[in-house]
């Protein structure tokens, strides 16, 4: 007997809705944040729309209130909060009027007085971050209300200093501030910040002023990496002495999530039980088949087929587990390697770094600088090529971990791989690699790859490191120089690495 | 349904009636205005149709095995998000596609219903699957353009008259799916002919045969199409269906042939998996293009399906958050760059790849619940389960006279069809694109009518 169709009918949309549940769980599980999109009404009964991005667990967290600048609107924040929470903290973000201050005056108001009430909000630890017409929006409420200025005011290429009276004085104000500006900031130059710089200082308030190197005045082509910094400025402040000392990066919680298959174990109990349940109702019936020569001899095929794709399968997949030895090399350069990287294999398998390290480790470094290599617009010759792009030893150190090259690869040739020229590709490694990795001063901090990508931060000298594996990841040869600064090989001769718009602030 | 079918598609236009109407209609459906108007007019049509249909077929329709019920549900779900945030949804023509494809299906399906009534034949239906599999015959041989945008390795992938290689391919699939299926159809016509009557239907046979050579024809033609697509989702999704082709096909044959099937089912899963296993790990650098893109899904230096992964779980993640009514019509895009894809990496093409996700995160999860339970109906319609529902006294399953196999075999034809779809919309999307959605719900809802219409009247 087979199981009744109606039987079967009910078992497969119950899997499907199975899988399906287990895989939204498992996507909330690892997503990084909390969304909270809220709706807020002022005294004058205007609601405006805000988000809220919160990191994950719930709990106390240092705030930023940020306001958008001119032409904004909550749709394009999402990338710059994202960009501060990932840090640990919590930010939100207001649709406010850009047209009316005295409205701008009450929705924030409205929103202050909404984050007074929640309880994610550390209210001794509260910044404000605001960008061109924002940032001229809170620094005037700052001004305006100093009984509401929070512990630190971040103002990015704001415009207001025009418009600040020299001769009358401010109110009293308490609070930090951090003043940002762009380099090429023609539309408002920097001696204009300066003035309010002046202003400011003559006020009593603490100033920190820093001018972002080769952007222009929205810092269009900085901006992640001017959010990660500014970010970066408000967790130091806020949190204190020790504010990198319990930092658990994105990646770190990503890695930490539970794996997809512990979702699907009910969808997996399912089908089992399903598949026993068939199996026994199969073995109760009494029908005998009988095979004729043919069915057997196609048995007999299925099964040295099946053997036979299962050892290949078994070599493909296992032998890379394995550790780089004799044995493991001549059935990789049997079966694993292709034609066209075997002498890239034979050049770094001769070489002696692999005591210890997995084949995997050594077959994808082959692999993916090979493949970029053939797709990359720029030439490298092979002695540069093997030398300062296949090789995975960037230090020299014995203990140096030489299992960088993918996950570096996934991340960053994606993003290099329309542009023409190696510089061009540094200039975006480079950029990408700030926006995703924190330099700080902390004398402790690892400073080996693998470590530096899942903690998200790492001091100077390793930021140098990483930035050399990342750029040989996308087939630019780079090396380190004496002092221990990222080198690039422009086609004819060795030549700084364009270094990051801001180390930190 | 022709117009549907190129609605999209970016041929050059020149001065002409034909020409002015379309870009009059096109102005018209993109225009937040007036789209309310044609949306209005879109759900009075599909609710007339399907109210027509349940008392043509005398069908009990609040049952939950009445899948024009669970349609009604997905599209006032659809129509609710709609009319409640209009200004955003009326950015673009997705919730119009959704309904106008959904219209033309129940549309098309009633009239085939219609004329068929007491005849018990299915001119309709043939004429429109015959329609369908020459437009894509002409389509296929579009003169393809060479595009940077959609290149596989330097070599340019067809778009035919679309601008999307993967939509392509999928229609592509489709027509190969109908024309296999009715040359099969012809193939059995002429050997039950030639055993039940012998030189009687000469000519009509000669006939059946002429037309399934000229549908193996087409299959080379379209086939071609769809190689040259480079589309690895329509590929899948194109064996897909000829598999439930031909598992339709082997259940109407002899008991013996069927035995054999399923006592060797096994063996031969057993065999063909090996068998590509293999192919997949020796050649998997061939210099073959069709087959380096076939088994590009093995390759580790392949980031598409990284990418797509990734997109799915943001889909996942706007669910998650917006489980009851959704993120709204337009919104999931909105949301996914800039507050759910990873910080840093480019968003690319991969957004809306995956039609079931984007619904889920667009109407919610009670939504895609509605729309999978409709699939799931329309692709088991089992004919004595309709009879349970008829209530009729005495299933009489029809003698298999020489029509109404043609009946059943059109409508699997049609859902092989449309499966061929249903697993491109996982992979490329297409359920809001007229081509696609427009071919898909026209095949499902012939695919899924009920054969004992003729019985129960």
């Amino acid at each position: 007997m087979t199981p009744s169709p109606r039987a079967f009918g009910s078992f497969i949309p119950v899997l499907v809705a199975l899988l399906f549940l287990g895989a939204l769980a498992w996507a909330k599980e690892h997503d990084l944040f909390v969304r909270k999109w809220f709706t807020l009404t002022t005294a004058q009964h205007e609601s405006f729309r805000c988000v809220a991005v919160l990191p994950k667990p719930m709990r106390q967290y240092p705030v930023v209130v940020y306001a958008h600048g001119s032409g904004g609107d909550l749709m394009n924040d999402g990338t710059a909060l994202r960009q501060m929470t990932e840090l640990g903290l919590a930010t939100v973000s207001l649709e406010y009027n850009q047209t009316n201050t005295s409205a701008f005056t009450a929705q924030f108001e409205a929103l202050l007085r909404h984050l007074d009430q929640q309880e994610w909000v550390n209210k001794s630890a509260v910044a404000w971050v605001g960008f061109t017409l924002g940032a001229d929006r809170i620094l005037d409420f700052a001004l305006k209300h100093p009984e509401r200025q929070p512990q630190l005011l971040v103002w990015l290429s704001g415009t207001t200093s025009s418009k600040f009276p020299t001769n009358s004085p401010l109110k009293s104000s308490h609070c930090s501030v951090l003043l940002l500006h762009g380099e090429w900031n023609k539309a408002f130059p920097s001696v204009h910040t300066k003035k309010l710089a002046s202003i400011l200082e003559a006020n009593a308030m603490r100033l920190d002023q820093k001018v972002v190197s080769g952007t222009s005045y929205e810092v269009t082509s900085e901006r992640g990496v001017v959010f990660r910094c500014v970010g970066e400025y408000c967790r130091s402040h806020l949190a204190g002495g020790d504010a990198w000392q319990n930092y658990r990066s994105s990646a770190q919680w990503q890695a930490d999530a539970s794996p997809l298959w512990l979702f699907w174990l009910p969808a997996g109990v399912w089908a089992g039980g399903g598949w026993f349940w068939s199996r026994r109702r199969k073995i109760a019936s009494p029908e005998r088949i009988k095979l004729n020569r043919a069915e057997i001899a196609l048995r007999w095929v299925a099964a040295v087929l099946a053997v036979w794709a299962s050892a290949e399968t078994a070599i493909h997949l296992a032998t890379p587990h394995f550790p780089v030895e004799r044995t493991t090399l001549s059935i990789a350069r049997r079966y694993l390697v292709q034609p066209g990287e075997r002498a890239d294999f034979q050049y770094l398998g001769a070489q002696p770094i692999w005591d210890g390290q997995r084949l995997k480790t050594l077959l994808e470094h082959v692999e993916l600088a090979g493949y970029t290599r053939k797709v990359v617009s720029w030439q490298v010759d092979d002695k540069m090529y093997q030398g300062f792009v296949l090789s995975p030893v960037i230090t020299g150190n014995a203990a140096e971990p030489l299992n960088w090259r993918r996950p570096l690869w996934e991340e960053f040739y994606p993003l290099i791989r329309q542009t023409s020229s190696v510089e061009d590709a540094a200039n975006i490694v480079v950029r990408h690699l700030r926006e995703r990795i924190t330099i700080a001063e902390d004398q402790n901090l690892s400073r080996e790859v693998p470590t530096i990508q899942l903690r998200q931060i790492t001091d100077e000298a390793g930021f140098q490191v990483i930035y050399v594996a990342a750029l040989r990841s996308v087939g630019a040869p780079a090396r380190l120089d004496v002092s221990g600064r990222a080198m690039l090989w422009d086609g004819g001769k060795w030549e700084a690495a364009p270094q990051p718009a801001i180390i930190h602030l | 349904m022709l117009f549907s079918l190129f609605a999209d598609s970016p041929i050059p236009c020149t001065n002409g009636t034909i020409c002015l109407t379309l870009s009059d209609l096109n102005a018209i459906v993109c225009d937040p205005g007036v789209q309310w108007l044609v949306f209005l007019c879109l759900v009075a049509y599909v609710l007339s149709f399907l109210v027509i249909r349940c008392q043509v077929e005398r069908l009990p329709f609040w049952h939950a095995t009445n899948s024009s019920l669970w349609l009604i549900a997905l599209l006032s779900v659809g129509t609710f998000a709609y009319g409640f945030d209009y200004s955003e949804a009326a950015q673009s023509t997705r919730a119009l596609m959704l309904l106008g494809g959904a219209t033309l299906g129940v549309g098309a399906t009633l009239k085939a219903i219609w004329r068929e009534q007491g005849a018990r034949t299915a001119s309709v239906d043939c004429l429109i699957i015959i329609v369908l599999a020459a437009a894509l015959v002409a389509a296929s041989l579009w003169y393809p353009e060479w595009s940077p945008t959609f290149a596989f390795r330097g070599y340019a992938r067809w778009t035919g008259p679309w601008d999307n290689p993967n939509a392509y391919g999928l229609l592509m699939g489709v027509g190969v799916v109908l024309a296999v299926g009715c040359a099969v159809a012809n193939y059995e016509k002429v050997t039950a002919d030639k055993s039940e009557i012998g030189s009687s239907k000469e000519l009509g046979m000669r006939w059946k045969c002429v037309v399934a050579v000229l549908c193996l024809a087409s299959v080379v033609v379209i086939g071609r199409g769809l190689v040259h697509s480079y589309s690895r989702g329509a590929w899948c999704g194109t064996i897909v269906g000829l598999s439930y082709l031909g598992t339709q096909r082997i259940r109407d044959h002899g008991s013996e042939f069927r035995r054999w099937i399923r006592v060797n089912v096994l063996s031969l899963a057993v065999t063909v998996a090996s068998v590509l296993a293999l192919i997949s790990w020796h050649y998997r650098s061939t210099e073959w293009y069709p087959a380096r893109r076939a088994f590009s899904v093995n390759s580790t230096v392949d980031s598409t399906w990284h990418d797509r992964v990734l997109s799915w779980d943001c889909a996942l993640q706007i669910t998650a958050e917006h489980p009851f009514l959704g993120a709204g019509w337009n919104q999931p895009e909105r949301f996914w760059e800039q507050y759910y894809f990873p910080t840093g990496i480019p968003v690319g093409a991969v957004i809306g790849l995956n039609d079931y996700l984007l619904l889920g995160a667009t109407l919610g999860i009670p939504a895609l619940l509605c729309f999978a339970m409709y699939i799931w109906l329309c692709l088991r319609n089992a004919p004595q389960e309709l009879q349970v529902a008829n209530c009729l006294p005495d299933p009489p399953l029809p003698i298999l006279t020489s029509t109404v196999p043609t009946l059943e075999v059109l409508q699997a034809i049609c859902r092989a069809g449309a499966i061929v779809l249903l697993v491109g919309f996982w992979f490329n999307g297409g359920l809001f694109r007229l081509p696609t959605a427009a071919t898909f719900w026209i095949l499902i809802e012939l695919g899924r009518r009920d054969l004992t219409v003729g019985n129960a009247k």
